[in-house]
């Protein structure tokens, strides 16, 4: 038996052959399928179509047209069926339709690459922390609670056993430092953590972390009752990275004088 | 097979975490390999009991959010071998975790461990459903105090209800003295008020106080309460061990004063 549709790929498009011997409506379950089944082979290439075998109205043409968008990812860029003047009525709408899309993607586009900007100069700004910047942050962190800041860090106040308090530059406590504190988060390992006093559970810098001593259970009485009621004196006081170890030190001229965090970004 | 054992009590301040941490020091005495969870998320504190807290850089959030991996959690015991502990994440609440998240934690725990012990926070909310959803067993912890057992009543009505079949008491700070002079309940009055059966009975003793600040549990050790909790890990594998006699061996001259009042 004769097929009542074939689909034919030809160099410049695809040629749609409908038979006469049925109704149009009988064929176009027939074209459905014939398209849909097609669909991954034909891709989502811009071609013309080209309609034969019978006289298709302008509403059976537009049929047509709404089962191949439906079914397939192909774009009609014109359509030649066998009536001259439907060609040119349907071609005119067809362009018009085209230049819309295209104003669409074209818009879509510009609104992707501007955001995909933004979020390149976001992480350029997180890498490329200016220590000069700092957050302020003020009253004490109890346990529990944490505070992170993008560039540098100043703590008006106590950071306590089981509070965290981190920044991309340096963290500053002008306070009792026994929680957690991490500088440099983003990589920077001159970043460095600054106490009034310095009695931290862990420090944390780019990617080195330190943690406290434990403390020997025989010298408990001498300790006193645990290490968040220890008392250390030892006046200012900061931990960074030397010699690829986190090390506390006094803060004091020579540490200012040597500091690459703070002398080598001018 | 791997053993999940929830330790939990309704009331707070009863000896929760005190327990796990001795119960797990103890089973790893025995050469088990034991994991202790804390799922007190925001209040944790097993930490501290085991003198861990200053190792903690991931905690059972970052493993639920798939953060890092079980294995960058876990922190072996620094004293003894084979325990390892996962701690509770501070600064986050109980709501960070779902009853499913936890199945399926310790689901991956049980690959590794002989015991899983699971250390619930007070009250039975968000927390408590966390912590007893993953349990094959429980041990109820309670003082002999009429809060406490109350709480401990509602509690393993609630275990009752999720399936929870085999379900153990602990009573813990006994104080003998007091019993004796008839100023404290009997364990055997806890368990009679609370109708399951005992596990082991903990003697009140101010060592445990230094325990817990030095992050030094006492299981094991040379003393009624390190005994006590010795015991307890033993029934927990299923050996069949005698309870002590708790009142404290008295020194020479007590004996004498005995004497002479006799």
């Amino acid at each position: 038996m004769e097929q009542n549709v074939t689909i034919k790929g030809v160099k410049s498009g695809i040629v749609l052959k409908l038979s006469e011997g049925a109704s149009f409506d009988e064929l176009l379950p027939q074209i459905s399928e014939k398209f849909e089944s097609a669909a991954s082979f034909f891709g989502t290439s811009r071609i013309v179509l080209k309609a034969e075998g019978r006289n298709l109205s302008e509403d059976e043409t537009g049929k047509i047209l709404d089962i191949i968008k439906e079914k397939t990812k192909l774009r009609i860029n014109a359509v030649i069926t066998e009536n001259k003047e439907l060609d040119e009525k349907l071609n005119e709408g067809i362009k018009k339709e085209n230049a819309l899309s295209d104003a669409e993607k074209d818009k879509k586009i510009d609104e992707l690459t501007e955001e995909n900007q933004k979020l390149k100069e976001k992480i350029s700004s997180l890498t490329g922390v200016d220590g000069r910047n700092a957050e302020i942050h003020i009253g004490s962190l109890r346990s529990g609670m944490s505070y992170e800041a993008e560039q540098s860090l100043i703590i008006l106040g106590d950071v306590k056993n089981g509070a965290s308090v981190s920044a991309g530059g340096s963290v500053f406590v002008i306070g009792t430092l026994t929680g957690i504190a991490g500088a440099g988060v983003y990589g920077d390992s001159t970043a460095f953590v600054m106490a009034l006093n310095m009695d931290p559970l862990q420090i944390r810098i780019a990617d080195s972390l330190a943690i406290s001593e434990d403390h020997d259970p025989v010298d408990f009485s001498k300790a006193g009752l645990s290490n968040s009621v220890r008392h250390v004196d030892n006046g200012p006081e900061v931990a960074e990275i030397t010699d690829g170890h986190i090390i506390i030190k006094p803060y004091d001229r020579e540490f200012l004088e040597n500091c690459a965090f703070l002398n080598d970004k001018s | 097979m791997a053993e999940v054992i929830v330790v939990t009590s309704g009331k707070g301040g009863v000896g929760k975490t005190t327990t796990t941490a001795n119960l797990g020091t103890g089973l790893s005495k025995l050469d088990k390999k034991v994991v202790l969870v804390d799922t007190d998320i925001g209040l944790r504190n097993l930490d501290v009991v085991l003198g861990l807290e200053n190792r903690i850089v991931y905690n059972l959030v970052d493993v639920v959010d798939g953060n890092c991996k079980i294995s960058q959690a876990l922190i072996k015991d620094k004293k003894t071998d084979g325990l390892y502990l996962l701690p509770a994440a501070q600064t986050r609440d109980k709501d960070a975790v779902t009853p499913d998240q936890m199945r399926e934690l310790v689901e991956e725990l049980r690959k590794d461990f002989d015991y899983i012990i699971l250390d619930c926070p007070a009250g039975i909310e968000q927390g408590f459903k966390n912590a007893i959803a993953a349990a094959d067993r429980a041990l109820v912890v309670t003082t002999p105090e009429v809060s406490a057992v109350r709480d401990a009543d509602r509690i393993i009505g609630l275990l009752e209800a999720n399936e929870i079949k085999n379900i153990r008491l602990i009573v813990n700070r006994l104080n003998v003295d007091m019993v004796k002079h008839g100023n404290m309940m009997t364990a055997e009055d806890v368990v009679e008020v609370l109708s399951i059966d005992l596990i082991g009975v903990v003697p009140y003793d101010e060592k445990i106080v230094v325990s817990t600040n030095t992050g030094t549990p006492l299981a094991g050790e040379d003393t009624l309460v390190g005994q006590s909790y010795m015991n307890i890990c033993k029934r927990i594998m299923g050996e069949d061990v005698p309870f002590l006699n708790l009142e404290a061996k008295k020194g020479f001259f007590a004996k004498i004063g005995e004497l002479f009042k006799g």
